[in-house]
């Protein structure tokens, strides 16, 4: 017997989780909306020759296949590079800032032991042609929004910026390659690799303590305070300014307990050039998304820009607020009725232009049936013509509850409301 | 503040991890006492939990642990997504190549099949530390007794740890070469070091000092 298998890695949505997804992807593409963000679709496929262009390694890893001219083709690998290509084209010649997001299927290749999907659904937006902190913490805080607006409490921003490191790597001599090894310590977030490699090196005692307390260095705005004992250079205090900055702007959005200053995030991806930013839920042992600026990647497509952006992944967000308790019902009311595509194709239309959605059985379905299916389907309320009245009757019945209610035609969508949000007191 | 969940695994260097941790602070009496109980509630809202050690890494990636100790081979065969910040540098072995004495036979299948035979614990360590080396053995897992492997010719040679080298002589096998160094490691889950970064920093300090005290 063939197995009904889907590829390791991916899984199929059924509609309980799907209909809670679509209510977080909902409200968090209301919330990009809201801050004027205009929504992309770009391929699926892409060529990889093209995404090569950004010299991002990461993103080459994924799934290739060919074309029918044997043109290599790569699955979307993360929301930012597709549309850092296609503003770098299609949007040269407009005028900046673009305020741009997008919600798609992204697909890495993950080591299978480590049972991580190679298929998820990412929220994303990016502002390109804007500088600056007010630029970057508009897009901390139109993350923090689409966090509120699903009703996630409790999370942490961390808030870092590569350039104080690279910075620091300058300002102390460090060759080229022990640079590299330090940064791939700390990418792995191996710290006792990273202290191996700065004892094999050559270092004045307060040149190897910046090395070592630099990336450590995670907490509140005091940590700001310690990072400037560290400067060795304009572009650290440039960087350290930025930052009180930019926590000045998330203040003003009322985000600023949210913030943890963190000098030791170290995305996987080289492209960032700024502020780089990760958000955290205490219920989940892995980051929601995170991002950063990057203000490189549009010249390697050739058209300079400015950016900074993030993604989130919509299954760890919806992961988090079932998991504090959170409400992630769409609130649209589904009824079973008995001859709803046949003789009560009219009513049924009547309710579902009122906004309550109507699942059509056979006139003849028993009250078994009729039990099982509301169960399985989760649709609690079951309309039938009342045997009692003539004509025009109607009869609402929680089948969960002993609840019902009889009414007619012209009051049903009310009548259905009402038996709804009582049964939902109940249950409270 | 809220405490610390720890998992611990039980074994060989359970002794050493547990007395540096009671050196930190942490009172771990009922731990030691009651060895078949697995959830250890103490004061301050610290959790110890017991586990294999393979299974350490996989508590702390999925934030079940937010910290862990466990050895560096089991965290480069596991390859989790977690930050490693200390070596408490007990527990030491090494990972050694090692085939049945006198002649190589490893070179010898080598040499007329242009492959040979490694049984290990450490499938992931063995095939990534040879293909870095451009050799592509085959790589048989096994989950106990690998000496046994070479003597009953299911393979060339071994990937394996050892102390002091008895259990391979025992064996009529002759270490090769070293592939590693093994000492335990502190991890911590990639959330729990952001979101609860003064207790996390705290221990890290704490036992770092202890370590290079005793060094």
């Amino acid at each position: 017997m063939v197995r009904l298998r889907t590829p390791a890695g991916t899984r199929d949505v059924l509609p309980t989780e799907a209909a809670e997804l679509r209510v977080i992807e909902d409200a968090v593409r209301l919330v990009f909306r809201g801050f004027g963000y205009g929504e992309v679709v770009t391929p699926t496929l892409e060529y990889e020759e093209v995404l090569a262009l950004s010299e991002e390694a990461a993103l080459l890893t994924g799934f290739r296949m060919l074309d029918e001219h044997g043109e290599l083709l790569l699955l979307r690998p993360d929301l930012t590079t597709p549309i850092a290509r296609m503003v770098a084209g299609r949007l040269r010649n407009g005028t900046p800032p673009h305020r741009i997001y997008s919600v798609s299927n992204v697909f890495r290749r993950i080591s299978p032991q480590r049972g991580r999907e190679i298929e998820f659904r990412q929220a994303g937006v990016e502002l390109l042609g804007a500088e600056g902190p007010e630029a970057d913490g508009e897009v901390i805080a139109v993350a923090c929004r689409a966090l509120d607006s699903v009703g996630l409490e409790g999370y942490r921003v961390g808030v870092g910026h590569v350039e104080l490191f690279q910075a620091l790597l300058q300002a102390v001599n460090i060759g080229v390659e022990e640079r590299r090894d330090l940064l791939a310590c700390l990418v792995e977030k191996d710290f006792v690799g990273y202290r191996l490699v700065l004892d094999g090196l050559n270092l004045g005692k307060d040149d190897r303590l910046a090395l070592l307390d630099l990336p450590e260095m995670r907490g509140g705005p005091e940590i700001l305070g310690k990072a400037r004992t560290l400067v060795r250079s304009r572009g650290m205090e440039e960087a350290v300014a930025h930052l009180e900055r930019l926590a000045a702007v998330l203040e003003t959005y009322g985000y600023g307990d949210r913030l943890l200053f963190d000098l030791g995030i170290f995305r996987n991806l080289e492209y960032y050039t700024g502020i780089v930013f990760e958000f955290y839920a205490a219920e989940l042992g892995a980051t929601l998304g995170g991002g950063g600026r990057y203000d490189n990647l549009l010249a390697r497509f050739g058209t300079p820009m400015a950016a900074v952006g993030f993604g989130v992944g919509l299954d760890r967000i919806h992961a988090s607020v079932l998991e504090q308790g959170g409400d992630v019902d769409s609130g649209l009311v589904l009824v079973l009725m008995p001859g709803a595509h046949s003789r009560w194709v009219k009513v049924a239309d009547l309710l579902r232009t009122g906004g309550v959605g109507v699942f059509a059985l056979p006139e003849e379905t028993d009250e078994e049936k009729m039990f099982t299916l509301a169960r399985q389907k989760e649709i609690r309320l079951l309309v039938e013509p009342d045997p009692m009245a003539q004509g025009e009757g109607w009869m609402v019945r929680d089948l969960e509850r002993a609840l019902e209610s009889r009414c007619f035609t012209d009051q049903l969508v009310e009548e259905i409301r009402r038996i709804s949000a009582a049964g939902d007191v109940g249950m409270a | 503040m809220k405490g610390l969940c720890i998992a611990l695994c039980r074994g060989a260097v359970f002794e050493e991890v547990a007395s540096l941790l009671e050196r930190a602070g942490f009172d771990l009496s009922e731990v030691r006492s009651n060895t078949r109980k697995l959830v250890f509630d103490a004061p301050e809202g610290t959790r110890i939990i017991t586990t294999r050690p393979t299974d350490v890494p996989t508590y702390v990636e999925n934030g079940a642990a937010d910290v862990g100790f466990v050895g560096k081979d089991v965290l480069m065969e596991a390859r989790k997504n977690i930050f490693e910040v200390l070596d408490l540098g007990v527990g030491y072995c090494r990972m050694v190549f090692a085939t049945p004495s006198g002649v190589d036979p490893s070179l010898e299948t080598l040499r007329h099949l242009g492959t040979f035979r490694v049984a290990t614990k450490f499938p992931n360590i063995a095939r990534s530390y040879f293909l870095e080396r451009g050799m592509n053995p085959e790589i048989i897992k096994l989950h106990g007794s690998i000496e046994l492997a070479p003597l009953v010719g299911l393979a060339e040679g071994v990937v394996d740890l050892t102390s002091t080298g008895t259990t391979l002589r025992e064996n009529q096998l002759e270490e090769r070469f070293q592939l590693h160094e093994i000492t335990t490691r502190m991890i911590v889950n990639r959330v729990s070091h952001k979101m609860l970064a003064p207790q996390v920093s705290g221990l890290v300090s704490c036992l770092r000092a202890l370590v290079e005290d005793s060094e």
